[in-house]
C-alpha cells in the first residue's frame, strides 16, 4: 500500500527519513524523479543517508510500477519533486485507491507563487493541478512533518487569494 | 585557479553563522551566498562574473547546519572549475541542489538525535556525579567533537568535490548513531539510577525525582494526540521546572547534586 505520495523539493531529507518514515511504519521509499534517477552523485548520497532497514528505490517516474507498490502489503513511501509529478502519476496508473493522501511537504518559492505555510509555495498553475487531483479523489494536505495539523486544499485555495503577490 | 588558504579560513569562519538570516522563501540562502562571498572574489576577477556567481549562490539553499560544511567546501571545488572553464556554471547549483537533502538526513540523524542527546545524558549523569562543571564539560566536548567533524568536512568537501560523499559514508555515522542512542539511554537509567540510590528505595518514583519523569511523560503524550512539538517541549519543560520548585519549597530544601 502506498499511505502517502510526498510532494519535496528536496526529496530524501531529515524530515522524511526522521519523522514520516516511524510515522508510516514504512521500510520502503521510492525516490519517483528523473533527475535524481539519472545522477550518480544523487543516487549515492540518497544510499548513505538511509537508516539500517530502510530501502530506498530512486527510478524514473515512468519506471515505476504504482499499481505493484500498492497492491504490496508493506506500506511504501512515494516522493516526487513537483506537484506536476503527481499529475504525471496518475497517467501512469495511480489512483486515489492506491494513494489517497497526497501531502504538500516542501514546496520552494518560485515566481508567481505565493507563501502558504512556512514551507509550502504554491502558484496558481500548482492549485489548478492540485484541484484536478481532489476532483479525482485525492485527500491534498499541506504540512512538513506528521506532528503538525494537516492542511487542506480549500484553506490553501484560500490563503493564496489572501496572500500578498510574490 | 585556486582559492588562497587565508581565503577558506574567512570562508569556514562565516560559514558558523550559515542560519544567522535563515527565512523562510531562501532558507540559509543568505548565509550561504555570504560564506562563499570571499571565495568567489578570489575567483572571479571580473565584477560581472562575480556578481553573476554571487546571485547563483543566493538560490533556494538549506541542509543541515554542520553538514553543510561540506557542501560549502563541495561549492568552491566546483567554483574553481568553473572560474578556468573547465565545468559549465551551474555545476556548483547542482552539486548544492544534489547533495543538500541527504546531508540534511545524515545530520538530522547523527548530530541532533544522537550525538547532541548522548552529551545531554552525560551531562546529566555528570551533574548528579560532580555537579555543575560536568555541565560546562560536556558542552565543551561536545563542541569539539562539533567543530573537528565540520571542518573535516569542509576540507573534505573542498578537497573532494563529488567524492566528499564516499568519505561521509567511510565516516559510518549512522552505525555510531545508534550506539550513541543505546548508550545514552543507558545514561539516562544509570541517572535515574542515582537518583533512586541516594533517596532509598522507592524514592525514584516518589517526590522530586519523579517530577522530569512525569513532566516527559505528558509531553509524550501530548504529542500523540497531536499536539504540536514545540508548545508540548516548552510545555513540558516549564511544567517540570514549576513542579520541581514547588516540590522544593515543600520538601524544604533545593535539588542538590
Amino acid at each position: 500500500m502506498i499511505p502517502l505520495v510526498r510532494v519535496d523539493n528536496r526529496l530524501l531529507h531529515g524530515q522524511v527519513l526522521e519523522a514520516w518514515i516511524p510515522r508510516l511504519g514504512a521500510r520502503t521509499v521510492v525516490v519517483a524523479d528523473d533527475a535524481a534517477a539519472g545522477n550518480p552523485l544523487a543516487r549515492a548520497a540518497m544510499t548513505l543517508c538511509l537508516p539500517a532497514g530502510v530501502e530506498a528505490r530512486i527510478s524514473a517516474i515512468a519506471a515505476v510500477d504504482f499499481p505493484a507498490l500498492a497492491a504490496a502489503a508493506a506500506p511504501v513511501l512515494v516522493l516526487v519533486r513537483e506537484v506536476a509529478s503527481v499529475l504525471e502519476a496518475t497517467g501512469l496508473g495511480l489512483t486515489p485507491a492506491m494513494a489517497p493522501v497526497v501531502n504538500l511537504g516542501n514546496v520552494h518559492f518560485a515566481a508567481g507563487r505565493r507563501a502558504l505555510t512556512p514551507s509550502v509555495y504554491l502558484g496558481e498553475l500548482e492549485l489548478a493541478l492540485l484541484r484536478r487531483l481532489a476532483d479525482a479523489g485525492f485527500r491534498i494536505e499541506a504540512r512538513a512533518l506528521p506532528t503538525e495539523p494537516p492542511i487542506g486544499l480549500t484553506e490553501l485555495e484560500r490563503r493564496y487569494l489572501a496572500a500578498h503577490p510574490g | 585557479m585556486t582559492v588562497p588558504r587565508r581565503t577558506m579560513a574567512r570562508v569556514f569562519w562565516r560559514c558558523l553563522f550559515l542560519q544567522a538570516a535563515w527565512n523562510r522563501r531562501g532558507m540559509q540562502n543568505l548565509g550561504f551566498a555570504y560564506a562563499i562571498e570571499p571565495a568567489l572574489r578570489a575567483l572571479y576577477a571580473d565584477p560581472a562574473r562575480r556578481e553573476e556567481a554571487l546571485a547563483r549562490h543566493l538560490r533556494f539553499f538549506n541542509c543541515h547546519p554542520y553538514m553543510a560544511a561540506a557542501i560549502l567546501g563541495g561549492a568552491i571545488h566546483h567554483e574553481e572549475q568553473v572560474a578556468a572553464g573547465a565545468e559549465p556554471g551551474g555545476a556548483a547549483l547542482d552539486y548544492k541542489a544534489t547533495l543538500q537533502g541527504p546531508l540534511a538526513a545524515v545530520g538530522d540523524g547523527f548530530f541532533w538525535t544522537a550525538l547532541r542527546p548522548f552529551f545531554g545524558a552525560v551531562a546529566a549523569v555528570g551533574a548528579l556525579v560532580a555537579g555543575w562543571p560536568a555541565i560546562v564539560a560536556a558542552l565543551v566536548v561536545y563542541n569539539l567533537v562539533h567543530a573537528a567533524l565540520r571542518l573535516g568536512l569542509f576540507r573534505a568537501g573542498y578537497a573532494r568535490g563529488d567524492g566528499v560523499v564516499s568519505v561521509i559514508a567511510r565516516l559510518s555515522l549512522p552505525r555510531l548513531a545508534g550506539w550513541l542512542r543505546a548508550t545514552g539511554a543507558l545514561l539516562c537509567g544509570v541517572a535515574l539510577g542515582i537518583l533512586a540510590l541516594r533517596g532509598g528505595p522507592g524514592a525514584a518514583l516518589a517526590g522530586v525525582p519523579a517530577i522530569p519523569l512525569v513532566a516527559a511523560a505528558a509531553g509524550y503524550l501530548a504529542l500523540g494526540r497531536g499536539v504540536r512539538l514545540l508548545p508540548a517541549a516548552y510545555g513540558a519543560a516549564a511544567a517540570g521546572v514549576g513542579m520541581a520548585a514547588l516540590a522544593a519549597r515543600f520538601t524544604g530544601g533545593g535539588i542538590h547534586p
